[in-house]
Parts: C-alpha cells; structure tokens; sequence
C-alpha cells in the first residue's frame, strides 16, 4: 500500500512536471524557439573553412572537399564530398573511391560571411571560420 | 755489214791490181820516181776504168826490206757516181808493197809479202741500182782462161784510214774512222781465207731510212780468222770489242755506252744476212751472255728471224735492270725495287719486227734477292727461287713460281710457288705460300683497331689474285683465296680495351665461296677453331672465356666498300665462362648460329646446357637455355632494348635465382617466352618463390612505352597457384620502380623505425586474373582464391577476390597506394557471406572498434563493410580521412548473455524467460573520422521488438538509443564509455520508423540514407 501511493504521488509529480513542460513547449513553439526551420543563405557557404586543424572547401556547385593538417593531409590530398543545404539542414555525402557514400547529416546554426556553424545530433559542435 | 766487207776487200783487191801493175811496169822499165809514175798513170787504162793518179812511185827497199817494194805517193781513184758526194773512190797518202812480179805474171799469182796504206780513205758508194763505185777494174770478156789470179797476203796493213760507205739501194751507210787493218791471207777465185783484225777509233753504222737504227762505237777491235766466200758466206771465229757502244732503234737504246765484247764462230750468209752463231760469248758491260743459233733479216722488210739459245752468268739485277729498253718492258719495273742474282737460260725464237716480238723463255735462277713494290707493303729480302719465264711479247707473258723462298720483316720466312699470268698486263697469279709469321712485325698492315699484335703464326695460302701495275695493289685484287692459319701464344689488344688472348687457334679462311648456307651473299667462309680463347677487357672488368671453341663463319664480300657487312657463324662451345664487374657466368655447352644481315639486324639461335652465374649477391641456374632471337638495330636510342628492338623466343628449365638478401629461392622450373618490344608473351611460366608455386601465362605489352617512360608495363595475365606467401611476394615486388623520392622517404622511415610500409610497383599497369588454392597473408590463410588483381603505377587493386576461409566465403574488392610514405591510401570493400561473427572478430579485429556490439551476437551473418582511409607510414589510422559503410544482415542469432545484455533487459524489462535469439538483424553503419554511426535497425528478440541507433565513437565513448516497440513502447539510451556505461529509460527514438504511414519526416531521411548506404555497398558486389 505504501508502495502505492509511493507511485501515485510519484505519478503526480510526474504529471505536474509534463504539464509544466507541455505548457512551456507550447510558449516555446509560439516564439519559434525550437524551430529548425531556419534558413540559410548558402551561397555563404562557398569558400574555405577553417576549425582548428580541420579544412572544410564548399564549392557552390554543390561538391566539397576536407582535410585536416593535423593528420598530415595537404589540401591537394583532400577528400571530396557533395552537399546540400535545405534551410538549416547541412546534409554531406562523402564519397568513398571504393564506391560507398557516407552521409553525414548537421543542423546548421550560423552562417555568416565569415563565421560557420553547426552541429549533429549527438551533440558534436563545430565551428569554421572563413579563410580568405 | 757484207757489202762493206765485200766492197772493203774488192777495194783491196783493185788497189793491190793497181799496184802489182806498177810494180810490173817498175820492174820493167823504169826506176825513177817520175818515169815510174808517168808509166804507172799511162798504164793504169789497162786496168781501171775509173780516174787514177799517184803523184810519185819509187822504189824502196827499206820499208820492204829484205825485198824490194813500190813506194807510192798520193794515190787517188776518181770514180764520180750520180748520188755520190765525193768522186773520189780511194785516196792513200803513202802505200808500199811488195810483190812477186814475176809470179804474179807468170803464175798469175800475187804474192804480197808486204803491203801498207797510210793515212787514207775510202769513200764506197752503191746507187739505188745496185751499182757500186768500186767496179773499176777493166774486165776482158773474151778471156776465157781457166787459170785465175790468186792472192796470197802475207802482210797487208792499213793505218788511219777512213772509211765511208753508203748503200743508196739499202739505205744503209757505215763509217769507220782512223781504222787500222791488218790482213793476212790467200784470195784465190772467189774465196777470202785468212786472218784480218781491224782497229777503228769510231765505227758507225746506220739505216738510212725511217727505220733509224744507230750502232756507234768506239775503240772498236775486231778480228776474224776464217774464210770468205764469194764475198758473201762468212765461215771463222769472229772477236769483237767495242768500248763505249750504241745501239738505238729510233729513240730507244739497246746499248747505251756500254762495253761489249763478242767472240763467235760465225756462219754468215751476207746476201740473205742469215748468221749461225755458236760458242758466242757476249759481254755487255760484265754481264756475260752465251748464244747458240740463228739469226736472220729479211732484207725485204727487215723483219729478224731468231732461233737463239742463251744462257747467262750470274748477273746483277741491279745492274741488269738499265739495261733493258724501256721499250720492252715499259713502266712494269718502276714501282718495283728488285735485286739480286740471277741467272738465266733459255731460248729466243720467232721473228722480231713492228708487229710481232720473238717468243722468249728463259728458266731463271734468283738467289740472294731482294724485292720490293711502292704498293706492297712487305719487301722481301734472302730470296732464293726459280721460275720458268716465258716471255711472248705479242701474247700473254707467263711466269712459273717453281719454289721460292724469302724473308721478310727480318724474321719471318715466306715460301711460294705457282703461276703469274700475263707477266706484263694484268696479272693473274695463283699462288701457294707459306709463311711462318711473327705478328706483331705485321702491325700495320693488320687492322689499326687492333693496338697490339702478338703471336706466331704458320700460314698457308692458296691463293688467285689480279695485279694491274698501272692501278694501286690492294686486298680487292685477290680473287680466289685458301688461308689455312695457326697462331700460337695469339694476343691482341683491341683499342686499348679488349685483351684477346688464345695459346693455340686455327683459322682457314676461303673466299670466294659459292654455297650460300645463310643467304648474306656468301663470299668469305671462315672456320676458327680454337681449345682456348680468352678475352678481357681493361681494366679488367669483364673476361671471357671459351674452351673448345668452334665457329664457322661466313661474311659477304669484305672487299666490295659499297655493301654493309654481312656476318653469319655457326657456334659450339664446351664451355664459356664470363666476368663482368659483378656479374659472373658460366655457359655449358652453349652452340647455335648467329647471323647479321648488317649492322641493324641481327638473329641469333643459342642453346646450351647448364647456365649459372650470379649478378652481384644475386645467383641464377639453368639447366637448359634456349633462345631464337633477331634484333633490329635502330639509331638515337638510348636504351639498349629499344636500340636492338629484339624478338626472343625463350625457353629455360629448372632454373633458379636467388637475390641478393632474400632468404627464398626463385625457382622456374619451365619458362616459354616470347618476347618483343611490343608485346611479352608468357607462353608458360612456372614460378615458385619461397613457399609460392605460381603458373602464369599471358602477355605483357606497352613495353616500349616503358622503356620510354611514356608509359606504363602493361600485363594481362593468368595466374595459377596452389600456394602463395603474399608476405613473400610483397616483399620481393616492395618498392619496384619507385620514384626516387618515395624510395627516399621509405629508406629514412626504415631508418628511424626499422621498417617501412609496403610500397606498390610503380610503372606497370597488370592485370591478373588469379586462380589461387591457398595463399597465406600475415597470418591469415585463404583459400580459393578467385579474382583480378591489378597493379597499376603504384596502385595495387584485388577487384572482387572470392576467396574463403575457415570463418566465411569472402569477396573482397581492395585498393592500396603509396602516394608518399606518410600518406598510403587504403581502402576496401569486403563482403563477408555466411561468416561466423565471432571468427569475423578473430579475423578482422577492427572489426570490434568499429562494431563493438557485434560480440554480443553469435551465429552466421552477411557483412558488407566498405571503407577507406589514408595511413601514416606506420600503417596508424589517418582518422580524420576515416569513412566507411558496412551492412550486417544476421538470421537466426543468439545474443550473448553478457553484463551489457543484462543491464538492457533489466533496464527494458524483459522477461527472464526471454529466449535470446533473434529472427533477423539488418543494419547500416556508417564510419566517418572517428564516429561510428549505427543506423536505426529493427530487432526481435522473442516477444520484444526494438529499434536500436546511435553512435560510438572510436575513442569507445557511446551513445546508443533502444527504441523498445512491443510490447511497451520505451526507450533506453546507453551513453558512456565502454567499461561505464549509463543505462538510461526514457522515450522511445524511433517509434515510427517502420510504419510508412506515421514515419516522420526526419525519419524518411534516414530510411533514405540507409538505402543509399546498402546501394552503394551492393554497387560493388560481384552478382
């Protein structure tokens, strides 16, 4: 019995808690926070990316390239890839030369002339800053 | 010379006439000097028809003492002729004689005890008629007295007289000047006998016509003591010695102020000028010279007729040789140096005239000669030899060599004999000779190529040559050759660099020949055999030698400079035996031909035995070679392939080679190749190396391009194996043809590590299509192996190998290249059928990294796995060019009750009852850097169905999502590392994405991403 109203209480709890979030979620969704429908002016995107040690070269035809100096890889040794920004949704398909394709998909969360970012799902951030 | 002979003693005869009648008339009547002359020139009507005057005639007794003679004054005979340029017949300043008087009228007999004229000269003269001036004397017709005059001379002599003759009939005239003659002997009818000599200072004689011929000498001695007939038939022992004689026909001298002396029994018929000569002797100038025969002139044309035998001394040639008119013998002599002594004997025969010359031969004798030609190289010295000469000047004029013998360069002795044709033309010889050479004395003569000559040789030559002295002498007039030749202790220097060296070696060469074995225009066949031949060049890097050495070669004409050499031979060796730097070799039994057509092309056929040597630390073996090549020689190539362009057809058995370094050997139990600039064909080539045992056929081409470097070595081939070491393999091909700079970076990775990464053959392009039972690589063994690798300017691709192992059937699709040494590119795509998942982690460990939640199944499964990635020259993981993709697709597993599953189902709430096996399992997985992506994939495990995502990272950091469906739907996020993961329930991810009606948008995008992933993963698949 004890263990009963344990769980009701717990129950009621819970219920306060969801409301409380529905109610939050639903002011949220009024103001856009959560939105990812934000667009993206992706002819920013053309040009040299720079994260660290990490290279990112968007093309405006939609192919790419990346490399990282750290690993010792030249710019002539990049890997390619083709990409396709749709609002906030930076989807990269790295080809492979033994024929496989390798999608990678980010939510972009800023795109300036000089600052590029975004994000996967699991949490990994990233950050390029132009190189002229 | 018979008509002034006769004329001469017809001139004594009326002179004696003249003077037996005054001395008849000086018997009778008078005794002075005045009334004698008066009587002597008022008689001499009776007896001369001609004009006749002596100033004086008196009596002496002191000029003929005992007896008492007529000494007369000024006597003169006139006796003018058209045509003569004097009238005066005979003029004496003094003549004396003495005479039997009474004999002579009584006896008709006149005996002249003494008689002499002085100071005179007599000018005999015959008109074109015949008629001489000299036919003075009166001639009674109807005297028909059988009883003749005779005259018997006791003493005649005549000093200073001169003598004049001309014979307008014959064109001929003579002069002798200052001549003494002394006469002694009986004129009775017609016939002269006895002894006469005569002295002249000058004695000429000539033609007067075209044919000028000249005689002239000086201090001229002549006897004769004999008979003359009729004033014609000479019979007696004729003595001459004329100093400082000339002989010339027209501008040619036969005698040239030489001496000459001539003794002779002499037969003479002076009308028809026919001579038999025996027991002459003639000396010209020392030179002797013995004559028997005939000589005779056809005074109708002057033509000689001759029937001579001679035989001379010991003459000099030197000395001989001037005197021989250039006329006979022309310029042959000019460019010839030859001395000696020679002897000669041999017959004259034929007539001598302006169109024909008399047959000459002669057998001659030369001893210590010496000989030399401007164009012949070698003069000849110590030459003994005899020769039958026949000398037809109007025909071919022959020379036989029966044996001679000379010297020459010293030391080296020459015998020969034969025949010289057409002695004075061209010549064709056909000689025989030996020679024992030393060669170095023929240094020059031998080609200049050659810088040192040592050895000796015996050589004998049969030889036919032309010789035209008026053309330069060279090789190019031997027409036919012989040349048999052995050298002994042979030794030359080629250019300074090649020494060639052989004890004993036998050639015989002939030329010209007429078999055409070849089909080079044979003209040279040369036979070479040799038990040692030695060559080696300097320094002395490279030697070869042979033993038992045979070559029988041919050559096209080497005298003719307008064609290209031609050369073919036929080879047999017991062995040969090469050095070169580090390259060692030995040939057994090696033989064949070899034939070069010119310069440029060439074709060889070898076949030997058991060939072994080593190549620096590199050994080889084979126990038989065969090879069939030609090469083409093509200008401004450098590399010598594409210089020779050769076509070889080879053939080995049971060969070996072992490399410098590497433990394993190479064997080739049987090679069949032919090959070409253009195209390798490997008609059989059995390989093993190490463990591996390979059969390869097919054909390599683009080779020349290669060799160019414009291109790569392209291969199609079939390889067959029952067992390859790959690691063996790698290792003998690591790093072939590699640029420098690669090489480079290899050697300094090498040097700080102890090892470097394997590194693809550069500059071929091979396609091999591979049939291989069982090949070992690292550790793992694999097998049937089926499929295409290719090899390509650094890049190594196995194109879908199916290949097995204990765990599953595989099919792998793989690249591997060396851009540079810290850089290597790998990538692959393997598809794994019905494997073991735990042997698929025993074999491939990596494959735990990248999927870790695979140990927690058990049983068969399909895997896919594609990827690739850029490796450090340690062969570490470049992560940051990490990408793959793998499919698993799994029936009928068992989850493994591990603490992991546990902390699930406690999680999830499943029942303990729960059986752990699982109907099916399909999923894609994504590899990009270091994040491991696990696509949504639906998995039943009893009465629970779940969705399970998420992502690992290779640092072992998870974060994975169970979507619980049936029979609650809850979720399950497992974030963490490996060895602390937190189990946390919440909502389930993926609620709807197997329900195509309810599947969000998001959703659709990642079914839409797995399709692209299987894609392109099946894309690669062999059907």
């Amino acid at each position: 019995m004890k263990k009963t109203n344990y769980i009701i209480q717990k129950a009621r709890k819970g219920l306060q808690v969801g409301l409380l979030i529905c109610c939050l979620v639903l002011l949220m969704g009024g103001c856009d926070l959560f939105s990812h429908d934000d667009k993206f002016d992706k002819t920013l995107l053309s040009g040299k990316w720079l994260s660290g040690t990490l290279y990112e070269y968007y093309a405006p035809d939609g192919t790419g390239y990346t490399w990282d100096i750290l690993d010792d890889v030249t710019e002539e040794e990049a890997q390619p890839f083709t990409w396709t920004l749709e609002n906030a949704t930076l989807t990269q398909i790295h080809k492979m030369e033994m024929g496989g394709n390798v999608p990678k998909v980010y939510t972009v969360t800023k795109l300036t002339a000089t600052t590029f970012e975004y994000h996967d799902d699991y949490g990994k951030y990233y950050t390029f800053t132009k190189e002229q | 010379m018979k008509k002034g002979l006769k004329i001469g003693l017809i001139s004594f005869g009326s002179l004696l006439a003249v003077i037996i009648i005054t001395a008849a008339i000086l018997l009778l009547h008078i005794f002075s000097p005045s009334k004698l002359a008066k009587i002597v020139n008022d008689q001499a009507d009776r007896f001369l028809t001609c004009d006749f005057h002596i100033d004086n005639v008196g009596l002496t007794f002191f000029k003929t003492f005992p007896k008492v003679g007529l000494d007369l004054e000024n006597v003169v005979l006139k006796n003018p002729q058209n045509g003569i340029v004097s009238d005066t017949l005979l003029y004496a300043k003094s003549c004396v004689a003495s005479l039997n008087i009474r004999d002579l009228l009584k006896n008709k007999h006149a005996e002249i005890n003494d008689f002499s004229l002085t100071d005179g000269l007599v000018n005999l003269y015959i008109d074109e008629q015949g008629n001489g001036n000299f036919n003075v004397f009166v001639t009674n017709p109807d005297d028909t007295s059988s009883e003749k005059y005779t005259i018997d001379l006791q003493k005649v002599k005549a000093n200073n007289l001169d003598v004049r003759y001309l014979n307008a009939q014959t064109k001929q005239k003579a002069i002798a000047k200052e001549a003494d003659v002394t006469v002694k002997g009986t004129f009775a009818e017609n016939l002269i006998d006895g002894h006469a000599e005569v002295d002249a200072k000058t004695v000429l004689f000539a033609m007067a016509d075209s044919t000028l011929l000249h005689f002239s000498g000086d201090d001229v001695q002549v006897s004769y003591d004999g008979s003359f007939t009729n004033f014609n038939m000479i019979d007696g022992q004729l003595n001459a010695d004329i100093q400082d004689a000339v002989l010339r026909l027209d501008t040619t001298h036969y005698l040239d102020g030489m001496d000459l002396s001539v003794s002779s029994d002499v037969q003479a018929d002076l009308s028809n000028l026919h001579f038999d000569l025996q027991n002459t002797l003639l000396n010209i100038d020392k030179q002797e010279l013995a004559v028997n025969g005939t000589v005779q002139m056809d005074t109708s044309n002057h033509d000689i007729h001759t029937d001579l035998h001679y035989k001379t001394g010991d003459w000099k040639i030197e000395e001989i040789l001037p005197m021989i008119p250039r006329v006979l013998i022309g310029n042959k002599l000019d460019d010839m140096q030859i001395s000696g002594d020679i002897a000669l004997e041999g017959d004259v025969q034929g007539t001598f005239s302006d169109t024909q010359k008399p047959l000459i031969t002669s057998d001659v004798a030369w001893h210590r000669g010496r000989f030399a030609m401007k164009d012949l190289p070698l003069d000849f010295e110590k030459a003994d030899g005899l020769f039958d000469l026949r000398l037809d000047l109007d025909n071919q004029s022959d020379v036989t060599v029966k044996s001679l013998s000379a010297t020459t360069r010293k030391r080296n002795k020459i015998t020969a004999s034969g025949t010289v044709k057409n002695l004075l033309g061209k010549m064709l010889l056909d000689i025989l000779a030996t020679g024992n050479l030393h060669i170095d004395d023929f240094k020059d003569l031998l080609p200049k190529d050659f810088t040192q000559y040592k050895g000796k040789a015996d050589v004998n030559v049969k030889t036919q040559l032309s010789y035209d002295p008026e053309t330069k002498f060279s090789i190019k007039n031997i027409e036919k050759a012989d040349i048999k030749g052995q050298f002994d202790d042979l030794e030359l220097l080629y250019h300074d660099t090649l020494r060639i060296l052989s004890p004993d070696l036998h050639v015989d060469l002939t030329f010209p020949v007429t078999e055409r074995p070849y089909k080079i225009g044979e003209w040279l066949h040369a036979k070479i055999n040799t038990p040692n031949l030695m060559l080696f060049s300097l320094p002395q890097k490279t030697a070869v030698t042979t033993t038992a050495s045979h070559l029988d070669a041919y050559t096209n004409n080497l005298l003719d400079s307008t064609i290209q050499l031609k050369l073919a031979t036929a080879y047999q060796f017991d062995e040969v035996s090469v050095t070169m730097d580090t390259i060692n070799a030995r040939l057994d039994a090696p033989k064949g031909t070899f034939v070069m057509h010119n310069t440029d092309r060439m074709l060889l056929d070898y076949t030997s035995d058991i060939v072994t040597g080593n190549i620096g630390e590199t050994r080889f073996y084979t126990k038989t070679l065969k090879l069939e090549g030609e090469t083409n020689h093509r200008d401004g190539e450098e590399n010598v392939l594409l210089s020779w362009s050769p076509k070889v057809k080879m053939q080995l058995s049971k060969a070996t080679v072992n490399f410098a370094g590497v433990e394993q050997t190479l064997s080739i139990p049987d090679l069949n190749v032919d090959f070409n600039p253009q195209k390798c064909v490997l008609k059989k080539a059995n390989i093993g190396f190490g463990e591996s045992n390979v059969s390869i056929t097919g054909t390599v081409t683009g080779i020349e391009p290669y060799l160019r470097d414009k291109g790569l070595l392209k291969g199609n081939l079939e390889l067959v194996a029952n067992y390859l070491n790959l690691n063996e393999l790698m290792a003998l091909v690591n790093g072939l043809n590699a640029p420098d700079s690669l090489t480079a970076q290899a050697e300094e990775v090498a040097k700080e590590s102890g090892d470097s990464p394997f590194i693809v053959p550069f500059g071929v392009d091979v396609n091999m299509n591979t049939t291989i039972q069982k090949a070992l690589y690292e550790e793992t063994v694999f097998n049937n192996i089926a499929g295409r690798v290719y090899v390509k300017d650094g890049v190594l691709v196995l194109e879908e190998m199916g290949l097995t192992n204990e765990a599953a059937r595989m099919q792998l699709t793989a690249m591997y290249r060396t851009p540079r040494m810290n850089h290597l590119f790998l990538g692959f795509d393997f598809h794994l059928l019905d494997i073991k998942i735990d042997k698929l982690i025993a074999m491939i460990p990596e494959v735990d990294t990248i999927l870790p939640m695979l140990k927690a199944f058990s049983g068969n499964a399909e895997f896919h796995f594609a990827a690739e990635t850029y490796l450090k020259s340690n062969y570490d993981i470049k992560f940051s060019t990490l990408r793959g993709a793998a499919a698993i697709n799994g029936h009928d597993l068992v989850v493994l009750d591990n603490e992991t599953y546990k902390n699930i189902a406690k999680k999830l709430l499943f029942s303990k009852k729960t059986q752990n096996k699982i109907d099916s399992l399909s999923t894609e997985i994504t590899i990009f850097r270091n994040e491991v992506d696990v696509y949504p994939f639906l998995l039943s495990i009893d009465k629970y169905s779940a969705i399970i995502s998420g992502r690992h990272n290779l640092d072992l950091t998870y974060d994975y999502n169970i979507s619980l469906l049936k029979p609650i739907r809850i979720g399950l996020d497992i974030i963490g590392l490996e060895d602390r993961l937190k189990f946390k329930v919440g909502k389930a991810k993926y609620a709807t994405l197997f329900q195509p009606e309810k599947r969000k948008v998001v959703e659709a995008n990642i079914l839409e991403l797995k399709t692209l992933i299987n894609k392109t993963l099946q894309a690669n698949v062999r059907p």
